[in-house]
């Protein structure tokens, strides 16, 4: 009998190691945009997308406050973009107040610890 | 073939001359009471045929993982070989990934014999060849020991497949312990003639041993068995116009999208062991028996084009326990039994990098996808032996649960079944002749049934795919099946036999399912 018992046990021990942990599979990833030199930035809106090399999914955001941003992501290997319109009011070297749309380089980033911090220069389009 | 054939043929010669030279082991108890049975002009083929049909020599044959346990598993010889063809429809595929049914022609041969009081050998060898028909989203091969890390299309079509089995073991009895080695080897090759062209090639190596410890009436035995398995394949497409891209999936609908395209090498490596504990009766066949094992796979799948990048991999580790009882009185015999078996399969993506100087940097792994299954299961069997004839009823009952999940974005399906039935045999015996018909009829009920999909998030023809199959799991199923054998004595050490078996599946929308196999062939 007690042999059938610890068998039994034995059989479900397993079962404890189900319960599904998501928490290992993201990073918390802090964004900080660079403007380019000489700049004085004032406000930064845009919605950046980062795309996931190996699944192709897409997660964008527009969340930035003061050219920082934090967003939750599954680990890996992201592109970054700038939607069409993002860009940057700011003071010129000669302090008069302008706007200018803005890009990022696409070289994929790699967002695998359980957080990660990134500055990223904006290159401006015009 | 032609090799498998004369490895087989050796083999049994050797043992078959052994056995002859050697003496053999004066008649043990159930073969003496077996003997009283029946009267001298019996076949003695007849009776190593009964004891191998016996139910439980089926039910406690579960300790045969342990090879030490084979050992002395029957009291006599017994060899068989035969051809035969099996056809397998399904009005509709239960998986699409599965096909709807096979037809295929085989050989088969296996022996057991003692070469002396003390020890014996085993060995098999098998062949078939022929369809399998209407395979969708599976390029690959052996579905359910790499899932769910396939490589897959939506065209599909039917499948060439061959397979090429061999596998044979000895042990021997030294004093008060026993110990035994064993090894199998099976080869697959699947290919399509069409497009698209996937060609598999497939093989497994199993190899172990055994001991057995003589602790009273009983025999406590340690067993572990090491495994090997390599699948290589690609997928080719001769019509340039109707390419497909193959997708490496990764369980319920969802791919590795940056490697969907051209499939020209991919490889599932796999390593494992299996540790067993058995504890059955060590004289005779009735008595309490136990066993308990563990078992521990790695199977990953390497992108040979894409310069061998290790791309996912699954660990499953599988725990199965039995315990039963079997017991006899006279002419009649019985025994219960109970059975549990859990498995949990994580499945695991590498975080591939960027490619520099055609090197793919893996650079993390994320544990995406988990199966589990548990099922309990109790049969038992009461029956009565007589010289002319015996009979033996079986009823069984199973409950099973199945959960999928895909961790991020979220992805769940699990089913249960509740499932139960009866089987039944009766053997008529004559001097030169024994007929055996077998029935049986169950129900499988599917319960509390659960899908959610990121349909968002996944290719529509993979949900399409995915629904499918799910619809097909929930339903219940009426089973019946039916066999017949005849063997038939020619001369003082061989017997013909023919043998044809039917299965048979209603599902609960009307949709049926055959399984029809027959063969011929010699006993000796």
């Amino acid at each position: 009998m007690k042999l059938r018992i610890y068998l039994l046990l034995l059989a479900l021990l397993p079962l404890a190691c189900v319960e599904k942990d998501t928490e290992p599979l993201f990073t918390e990833v802090t964004i900080t945009v660079q403007p380019p030199e000489g700049i004085e930035m004032v406000r930064f809106q845009a919605t950046m997308v980062f795309e996931n090399i190996n699944t192709r999914q897409k997660v964008s955001t527009s969340d930035f406050i003061n050219g920082r941003l934090e967003v939750r992501l599954l680990k890996g290997l992201y592109r970054l973009s700038i939607n069409e319109g993002g860009g940057m009011t700011y003071y010129d070297a000669e302090g008069r107040h302008r706007f200018s749309e803005v890009v990022v380089d696409n070289t994929p980033m790699k967002f695998v610890a359980d957080s990660n911090a990134a500055t990223i220069d904006l290159i401006f389009k015009n | 073939m032609k090799k498998a054939i004369y490895l087989l043929s050796s083999l049994l010669t050797a043992a078959s001359l052994l056995s002859t030279v050697q003496a053999t082991e004066p008649a043990t108890d159930t073969v003496a009471r077996a003997k009283m049975l029946r009267s001298d002009k019996q076949n003695e083929l007849f009776l190593a045929l009964e004891e191998q049909f016996l139910p439980q020599k089926e039910m406690t044959s579960i300790l045969h993982s342990n090879p030490a346990v084979h050992t002395k598993a029957y009291e006599r010889d017994f060899s068989q070989a035969g051809i035969g063809y099996h056809h397998h429809g399904e009005e509709e595929a239960q998986r699409l990934a599965l096909g709807e049914g096979s037809d295929y022609g085989f050989f088969s041969a296996e022996s057991y014999r003692h070469l002396s009081p003390r020890s014996s050998v085993w060995g098999k060898a098998g062949y078939q060849r022929g369809k399998v028909r209407n395979v969708v989203w599976n390029s690959s091969s052996d579905l359910d020991y790499i899932y769910p890390y396939i490589t897959a299309d939506s065209l599909g079509g039917d499948l060439t497949s061959e397979t090429y089995t061999f596998g044979g073991g000895y042990g021997q009895q030294r004093n008060t312990w026993t110990w035994a080695l064993e090894a199998d080897i099976r080869a697959q090759h699947e290919y399509r003639d069409v497009d698209p062209r996937p060609r598999n090639i497939t093989t497994q190596l199993q190899f172990g041993g055994g001991v057995g410890f003589n602790t009273g009436k009983y025999l406590t035995g340690l067993a572990f068995k090491v495994e090997i398995y390599k699948q290589r394949g690609n997928v080719d497409y001769y019509n340039p116009l109707g390419v497909k891209s193959e997708y490496h999936l990764s369980g319920l609908g969802s791919h590795y999208a940056r490697f969907t395209g051209n499939d020209s090498g991919s490889q599932y490596r796999g390593s494992g062991y299996t540790l067993s504990f058995t504890f059955s009766p060590r004289k005779g066949r009735e008595g309490w028996f136990a066993s308990a094992e563990y078992q521990f796979r790695k199977v990953e799948k390497i992108l040979i084009s894409f310069n061998n990048l290790p791309l996912q991999h699954i660990k499953p580790q599988t725990l199965t326990a039995h315990i039963g009882h079997t017991a006899a009185r006279n002419t009649l015999h019985w025994g219960l039994a109970g059975h549990l078996f859990y498995q949990y399969r994580p499945g695991t993506e590498s975080i591939v990098g960027e490619k520099l100087s055609n090197i793919y940097a893996v650079e993390g792994h994320l544990k995406m996808y988990e199966y589990s299954r548990l099922s309990a299961r109790a049969d038992g069997y009461v029956g009565r032996q007589t010289s002319r004839h015996s009979w033996n009823a079986a009823p069984w009952v199973e409950y099973s649960r199945q959960t999928e999940d895909y961790l991020y974005p979220k992805q769940n399906r699990e089913i249960s079944y509740l499932s139960g039935g009866v089987d039944g045999a009766y053997t008529i015996k004559h001097d030169r002749l024994q007929l055996r018909t077998e029935l049986g009829a169950g129900y499988r009920s599917a319960m509390s049934p659960h899908l959610l999909l990121a349909v968002a998030n996944l290719q529509p023809s993979m949900v399409k795919m995915v629904r499918h199959d799910y619809e097909r799991m929930q339903l219940d199923a009426l089973l019946l099946h039916g066999g017949l054998r005849a063997d038939h004595t020619v001369g003082r050490k061989i017997n013909l036999f023919a043998a044809a078996n039917y299965h048979f599946r209603r599902f609960s929308d009307g949709k049926l399912s055959h399984i029809v196999e027959i063969q011929a062939g010699i006993t000796f």
